[in-house]
């Protein structure tokens, strides 16, 4: 079985808003099932490896091949938990070592 | 190494700390040159005031101007008095006469054809194009009456027409706030998504409004900006 590729992206998530890391994986999922369906959810395979909520900070996976969709989807996402939020990705890496360097 | 730029931040003048979040924002996101546009008659203070938020955290800044004008003879004026003043001028106009106008025009920059309804009368203007096409992230994250679904479907459509005439296409975020603000590979893979190649979505945000800052710059060198 081949083996899957993984991205790893780095989000900044507004830290004044007190998100939760549920809210978080839910506007980001909603997102893409809104508009690449859940064919499209299962094919991101989307996962959030660590949240650091104070610092507005997230660092969430996705198959190498659907990263794409996933920054696409981030730049659509305008609601957090029913409140006025934006996402941006600040870094994209194969590696969540290489990711730490960005920050 | 990949320089972007966002062709179009709209900071709002009278919040300058909002002006402060963007430009971080901007700056955290991966921008190096922002375009900020504003509208005619803004005052040079303000302006300057802007340019300076944004170039304290180290971006490059452009200014830029957009024109809304009914008509052609308007248009014509606005681009005579403005061209000599602004790095960018970007045109968006409701009448299908004046956009044809500034489609054939030099001096225009970007037009934007969020006003124009008829895919057909799109397909029109895009044929005959020389100038760039603008495309707006704001249209499809805050669409003006139509859903978002319509909006997808219009910047698809006209991704499709510039594909087909080979007319250069510009995305930009439109960002009047914080909250609209997008980093640019996001913005590039959803062009992307909805058509444009990887190439092409990438050079939308970097290598092509980089061009036309940089040409428009070499113009202006003599006639060092000012506004009214």
């Amino acid at each position: 079985m081949l083996r899957t590729s993984w991205r790893y992206l780095l989000l900044r998530v507004p830290s004044e808003q007190n998100i939760s890391e549920n809210d978080l994986k839910s506007a980001v999922s909603e997102t893409i099932e809104e508009f690449f369906g859940v064919i499209g959810l299962s094919q991101i395979s989307l996962r959030i490896i660590r949240y650091e909520p104070s610092k507005g900070r997230a660092i969430v996976r996705c198959r190498t091949e659907s990263t794409e969709m996933l920054r696409s989807s981030i730049a659509l996402l305008t609601k957090i938990s029913g409140k006025s939020g934006s996402i941006s990705t600040i870094g994209v890496s194969g590696t969540i070592k290489s990711l730490k360097l960005k920050v | 190494m990949r320089a972007f730029v966002d062709i179009n931040i709209k900071p709002p003048v009278e919040d300058k700390y909002m002006q402060e979040k963007m430009a971080n924002l901007a700056h955290q996101v991966g921008l190096s040159t922002v375009c900020l546009r504003f509208k005619q008659n803004t005052p040079s203070n303000e302006i300057k005031s802007s340019a300076k938020i944004f170039s304290s955290v180290g971006l490059d800044v452009a200014i830029g101007l957009d024109i809304f004008a009914n008509s052609r003879k308007q248009l014509l004026k606005q681009l005579s008095t403005s061209r000599r003043l602004f790095e960018i001028l970007a045109v968006n106009c409701k009448d299908v006469k004046t956009v044809m106008v500034a489609a054939h025009d030099r001096r225009v920059d970007l037009i934007s054809l969020e006003s124009i309804k008829s895919i057909r009368t799109k397909q029109s203007i895009i044929k005959s194009c020389s100038t760039n096409i603008e495309l707006e992230l704001m249209r499809i994250l805050m669409p003006s009456g139509r859903t978002n679904l319509e909006q997808i479907n219009y910047f698809s459509r006209e991704i499709e027409l510039a594909n087909h005439y080979k007319v250069n296409i510009v995305v930009s975020s439109g960002a009047k706030g914080v909250l609209s603000l997008r980093a640019p590979r996001d913005i590039a893979a959803l062009a992307n998504t909805l058509g444009l190649s990887k190439e092409r979505s990438l050079d939308s945000v970097s290598k092509l409004p980089i061009q036309i800052i940089k040409d428009n710059r070499n113009k202006l060198s003599k006639n060092p900006i000012n506004s009214s």
